[in-house]
């Protein structure tokens, strides 16, 4: 059985779809946090279930929205769980009475009573229920509690009656639909009502789907027709979409007023006190920064930092004379002792010294996704985005961007006008992901120990200006139009709770461990062999290895840039494929068990000025193979995905090039 | 002896899968990591490749 | 107008023919039309975006679209 969820965006249905199915996708507070489809099995049954990405009506206006339009007129399934906010349930029902007029069994969960009741809104359930002829069951989706209720309505073998007609559209419309009717004689997929419905209100995946059956002539005679009949009848009603969607609230009206009960409210919502302070006119953007400048500080200064040193002298001191002993004792050879020690743990042990930062980050950006600050960000941007041609919502890929690239630009679905989407698209890379973190977190501990924190975070900014820059620039170039769009729901504050947080921050960190154990392990073993095998046969000095031939065809380009050795072309090559991975082929490189030795290396091989003008390199140089990847399948369009690489690379070399030069005559190299 | 064709055999078979691995995933992008691969036709619709725009 | 509104003001709807297609498909889907109640709830600076409440929720609009807004203060 085959079980789609469907609701409003930011009404809970990934946070139930993960307590019915025991699985973690990924919840925030904001709208549009799933753009994409995502499949689970229900815990005890076997059903599967379908999250969808939230919507406020089948008809859309967005890449995100137009996913489920999509999956309900091509894919096969057999009931439909329509989650609905109850403190908003006049706004969340529109969506309710399409998806009844759809005709299949559906089953509606109502989430978040609690906050109705705190907004003086009193449901009676089965009122709601009868006049909607469809079961409704209450359930906490943040706590799970009602979940189970729920599971066992929907996958209950009795069949669940499709509901009775609920809206009266008028004789007009209710003639149109008999007429479709007729025209699509023998056609047995959808409700021809609901069918007719959706072409009126203008929804273009419909419209397409007929056009299979109808010709494009034919189908507009027929809209224009319906439309001359209903506005004579109706004066005043200027298009067919309107029409529809008044008689749809007054339905809704007319329900609301039997089904619920309105009291007082009690007391002005915290949601709003807080936002009288972050969102203030004056404060906003400066809290805003102080919150980026807490997180660096902890991240890279206060905590992170200890904890990455404590790990590093566990991993290159107990840990590496401990694995010696060992491989002494089974008897492997200077080979394999070799392979181990100076490939394996210098490689991968070198990437996970990095993780207590990493995960601090990550726990910053899962604070700012529960607590419903996200929306607020995008708002107080909003102006700064729109002078260079995109809108507040494009910050928040680029915020997400910040924890990885990926799921920064699947972000970018929600943004509803193509020209802003792709721009948001091809700019997101810009942002620092995770991955790059250790590479600065590595380079400023050698190099710039008293300002660690300020220098990551001129990096980091480097990144957002440099984005916004190449955005006024995109767009007043090869992006032109005019068509710019924000209007943004912000959603209720809630105190984050800690066990979502966690959950959200290890669901994010854990990629980073299981890279390292994966293709980080696989890369070093290749990476050390490389560097040590070469024309002259195996065990080479380093110099005379492949590595340092393949490094070498790059050295002399990187050379005006400040590092021109076969070390950092070859760490760079190694970058595209991820970019954690620059870390260990230097660790490996530079022949050294630790860290803390690595930075004295370093500091021979760098001056200050070339590492600044590294760091800038690695943050812009060119987006890793699987946000390359994602660009393809994003943009479907080879051309943009090659120009969000190439032109990456020629950025970072210019600011590179910039920066050491510039520095050089300054006399700061 | 034997201990270094066994360790030697083990990390590099398993670094060979692995890369092999992760460059096919990585290739693909997200409809590697997607639930419904295996009935979304790649690039089409579902995964919201193409739509009405 | 709605952007004429002070931060704490409520006013109704009057008309919203005028507003961007795309912008006004977004408000409906949020249940802001002809006839609703709004309250301003506040003004970003330097020509920023507006933030309102409807029925409890928070919506920001651009002070663009919010010029095309007809509203009668309450």
């Amino acid at each position: 059985m085959e079980i789609a969820l469907l609701g409003n965006p930011n009404t809970g249905k990934t946070s139930l779809f993960n307590n019915l199915t025991g699985s973690y996708e990924y919840v925030g507070n904001w709208s549009g946090v799933t753009v994409e489809k995502k499949v689970g099995i229900l815990k005890n049954s076997g059903a599967r279930l379908i999250d969808l990405p939230g919507v406020y009506s089948l008809n859309p206006l967005s890449r995100d929205e137009g996913v489920v339009t999509q999956f309900l007129l091509t894919n096969e399934f057999d009931k439909m769980v329509n989650i609905v906010d109850a403190s908003q349930l006049e706004r969340n029902l529109h969506l309710t009475l399409q998806l009844i007029e759809l005709g299949k069994p559906l089953i509606i969960g109502l989430n978040m009573i609690d906050v109705a009741q705190k907004r003086g809104i009193r449901i009676n359930l089965e009122k709601l229920s009868e006049r909607l002829g469809v079961s409704v069951a209450p359930v906490i989706a943040r706590s799970g509690k009602g979940c189970d209720y729920l599971a066992r309505l929907v996958t209950a073998e009795e069949k669940i009656p499709a509901s009775t007609i609920p809206v009266d559209y008028g004789p007009e419309i209710e003639k149109s639909i008999r007429e479709l009717e007729q025209m699509l004689a023998g056609y047995g997929q959808h409700s021809v009502r609901w069918l007719t419905i959706q072409l009126f209100e203008g929804n273009p995946y419909v419209k397409e789907h007929l056009l299979d059956y109808i010709s494009s002539d034919q189908l507009d005679r027929f809209i224009e027709k319906t439309r001359c009949a209903v506005s004579q009848a109706h004066p005043g009603i200027k298009s067919l979409e309107q029409f529809i969607f008044k008689k749809r609230q007054a339905a809704i009206a007319r329900l609301l007023e039997e089904a619920t009960e309105k009291s007082e409210e009690t007391g002005p919502p915290l949601s709003e006190r807080i936002d009288q302070i972050v969102t203030n006119k004056w404060m906003g953007i400066p809290i805003f920064l102080l919150f980026m400048y807490l997180l660096f500080m902890l991240t890279f200064d206060w905590l992170g930092f200890p904890l990455s040193d404590a790990l590093d002298a566990f991993i290159s001191g107990p840990f590496t004379s401990g694995l010696e002993k060992v491989l002494i004792f089974v008897g492997a050879g200077e080979f394999i002792q070799s392979l181990i020690l100076d490939g394996i743990v210098a490689g991968v042990g070198g990437v996970l010294v990095f993780v207590p930062q990493i995960f601090i980050l990550f726990f910053f950006i899962s604070l700012l996704e529960d607590s419903g600050y996200m929306a607020r960000v995008a708002l107080v941007m909003d102006r700064l985005m729109e002078g260079v041609g995109l809108n507040g919502k494009a910050f928040i890929p680029m915020v997400i961007g910040f924890g990885c690239n990926v799921p920064g630009i699947m972000a970018a679905r929600t943004i509803e006008t193509p020209r802003e989407r792709l721009l948001t698209v091809l700019l997101t890379p810009l942002m620092s992901c995770s991955a790059r973190l250790p590479v600065y977190a590595l380079f400023v501990g050698a190099f710039f120990l008293h300002h660690k924190a300020l220098i990551v975070l001129s990096i980091y900014v480097l990144g957002i200006v440099v984005a916004l820059i190449l955005a006024k620039i995109f767009s007043k170039t090869i992006l032109k139009g005019e068509t710019s769009l924000f209007v943004i729901e912000l959603p209720p504050y809630r105190v984050p709770q800690l066990k979502t947080l966690t959950k959200s921050t290890w669901e994010k960190g854990k990629g980073f461990i299981k890279k390292a154990g994966t293709f980080i392990f696989a890369g070093s073993v290749f990476i050390w062999l490389l560097s040590n095998a070469g024309p002259g046969g195996l065990n080479v000095a380093m110099n005379e290895s492949y590595l340092a031939m393949i490094g070498g065809i790059f050295a002399p380009l990187l050379e005006p840039l400040g590092f021109g050795n076969w070390q950092a072309g070859a760490a760079l090559l190694t970058g595209f494929l991820a970019k954690e991975a620059v870390i260990s082929t230097m660790n490996i490189i530079y022949f050294v068990p630790d860290e803390a030795s690595l930075q004295g290396l370093l500091s021979n091989a760098f001056t200050p000025l070339a590492a600044y003008s590294f760091m800038v390199f690695i943050l812009l140089y060119i987006p890793c193979l699987a946000t390359v990847a994602t660009i393809k399948k994003e943009t479907s369009s080879y051309k943009w995905t090659i120009f969000a690489s190439v032109y990456a690379l020629g950025i970072a070399y210019l600011l590179s090039f910039l920066i050491y030069q510039g520095g050089k005559l300054l006399g700061l190299g | 002896m034997v201990a270094n064709i066994v360790i030697g055999g083990l990390i590099f078979g398993y670094a060979g899968w692995v890369l092999w691995k992760y460059i096919k995933k990585s290739k693909e992008g997200k409809c590697a990591a997607c639930a419904v691969k295996k009935s979304c036709p790649h690039g089409t619709g579902s995964c919201g490749t193409n739509n009405g725009e | 107008m709605l952007e004429h509104l002070k931060a704490g003001e409520k006013a109704i709807i009057k008309d919203i023919s005028a507003v961007n297609k795309l912008v006004k498909r977004r408000l409906l889907d949020f249940g802001i039309t002809e006839g609703t109640e709004i309250c301003m709830k506040c003004k970003m600076p330097f020509g920023g975006p507006f933030m309102l409440e409807c029925y409890g929720q928070c919506v920001g609009i651009r002070r663009s679209d919010a010029s095309d807004i007809k509203v009668e203060r309450i």
